[in-house]
């Protein structure tokens, strides 16, 4: 095994279980696999650039990134796909919203992320999930620390609002819906 | 209404998987990479792939990539393929996407015969969706996909050639389309691309458009591309198009479209379309 082949074993080894996460938690369980072996191809083509010690993880989850990204760009293909094979009767492909659907707070919390710049979403994502630092966060993504350190600021407010404005909205409804059944219970009695 | 620190908490706790060493990895797919590891370090003890200069160095790298590519797509299409029960026939696909993998994880055919000059092969079908990005990227090539919807068969891709856009189409027992395939090498990729930009500069407005985005919006685009194995900057979902403007990508995606149309006739009128 040559210097390239261990060191690339000993990236994949600490730090695939990392990536995989990192991928199960943005994209469906149908495409974490692939995703993961997009960003580990990546490593391999570029072995001699990738960092040791601590930025390692970081610059790993920027890969993982950048592959997801283009996941994402495919996707209205693969939503024409996915209503082709619902159309002949194939089951839709489940996604990570999946461990969510339970609890209507994280539901709300994830419409409410969807909703920002991609970039900001990803720089929650890390700090909340990954549980990345600024300085990490900037390894990932390739901006300064100290931007990230800002964006993260002005995304949690946003987030906050925007949360909000969903939470006002479902209550709203909710209180329509409530009125609606009185309504009609009152007419019915 | 509720609060920041309220809501930030409800994002840590809604982490999807909020603890990795809870995932259950499918070792096989682990042991995969190492076997080809291995696979490469025996390669490169092999008579059939001998260093000779830095070129051929450089030959035996895209060459063992490509072999992890090759599997690792391989692996991913017929993943992809059994969970989607997909129904444009994959099976030919699939038969002779793994006879290739096979053929190249074994020894018998020599990929640094596909990544130098004027190689030739296929057909080989692939799906065309993440995985084909990154199956040619691996061969050192790029492609250009017009429209396609499931499945494309790389009929032939002259490597090196100097016209660059070589080859086109239309293979309807597959359900498609007409594609074609520009042959370049990684780290030449700027290269290719100012030869194929010249050419659609001359097909409109809406590509102009594109292109003007492209270098005011990422100036360094081809080595960004180049960073995740995504060689050529078109085509269908997996270019960098202007994402943030989805009425400026569905102009370009439709000039594109229209483009490619016009050069596959131009082609075929001129005879360059084969069988």
């Amino acid at each position: 095994m040559t210097v390239d082949d261990s060191r690339f074993v000993e990236v994949y080894e600490r730090f695939h279980r990392h990536v995989y996460g990192y991928c199960r938690r943005r994209t469906g369980a149908d495409r974490v696999e692939d995703a993961v072996a997009d960003v580990f191809l990546t490593v391999w083509r570029r072995i001699d650039q990738v960092p040791e010690g601590d930025e390692c993880l970081p610059w790993l989850y920027g890969v993982a990134f950048r592959v997801l990204s283009h996941q994402w760009r495919g996707a209205s293909r693969r939503q024409r796909l996915r209503e082709k094979l619902v159309a002949v009767g194939v089951e839709s492909i489940t996604g990570p919203e999946e461990h969510i659907v339970i609890n209507e707070e994280a539901r709300m919390v994830h419409e409410a992320l969807a909703r920002l710049k991609p970039t900001d979403q990803e720089i929650l994502r890390l700090n909340a999930w990954e549980d990345l630092a600024a300085t990490d966060i900037s390894l990932a993504l390739g901006i300064s620390a100290g931007a990230v350190r800002q964006r993260l600021y002005e995304a949690r407010k946003n987030l906050t609002r925007e949360f909000n404005k969903l939470e006002k909205k479902a209550g709203t409804a909710s209180a329509a819906r409530k009125g609606g059944t009185r309504w009609h219970q009152k007419n019915v009695l | 209404m509720a609060s920041e620190e309220r809501v930030v908490t409800l994002l840590v706790q809604s982490n999807p998987v909020p603890d990795v060493e809870s995932v259950e990895l499918t070792e096989i797919r682990a042991n995969r990479y190492l076997a080809i590891l291995d696979q490469r370090s025996s390669e490169m003890t092999d008579t059939k792939v001998k260093p000779q200069s830095t070129e051929t160095d450089g030959r035996r790298r895209t060459a063992a990539m490509a072999t992890a590519a090759v599997v690792i797509a391989v692996v991913g299409l017929a993943a992809w393929l059994a969970s989607n029960n997909n129904r444009a026939d994959p099976v030919a696909g699939v038969a002779i996407a793994e006879e290739f993998a096979r053929a190249v994880t074994s020894g018998e055919t020599d990929l640094t015969d596909y990544v130098t000059e004027d190689a030739t092969f296929g057909p080989i079908p692939v799906p065309l969706d993440g995985r084909l990005a990154s199956f040619w990227a691996g061969l050192g090539m790029s492609i250009v996909v017009k429209d396609c919807e499931q499945t494309a068969q790389v009929v032939r891709c002259d490597y090196e050639s100097s016209d660059r856009i070589r080859q086109a189409q239309e293979r309807p027992e597959y359900g498609i389309l007409t594609f074609l395939i520009e042959g370049s090498k990684i780290g030449t990729i700027s290269r290719s691309w100012d030869e194929v930009a010249s050419q659609w500069l001359e097909a409109g407005d809406p590509v102009i458009h594109y292109l003007e985005w492209l270098n005011q919006n990422h100036p360094g685009w081809d080595s960004d591309l180049d960073w995740v194995g995504e060689p050529l900057p078109i085509g269908g979902g997996y270019a960098p198009l202007a994402h943030d403007d989805p009425v400026r990508n569905a102009r370009y995606a439709e000039a594109l479209t229209r483009y490619l149309d016009e050069y596959a006739q131009e082609l075929q009128a001129a005879g360059g379309l084969s069988g």
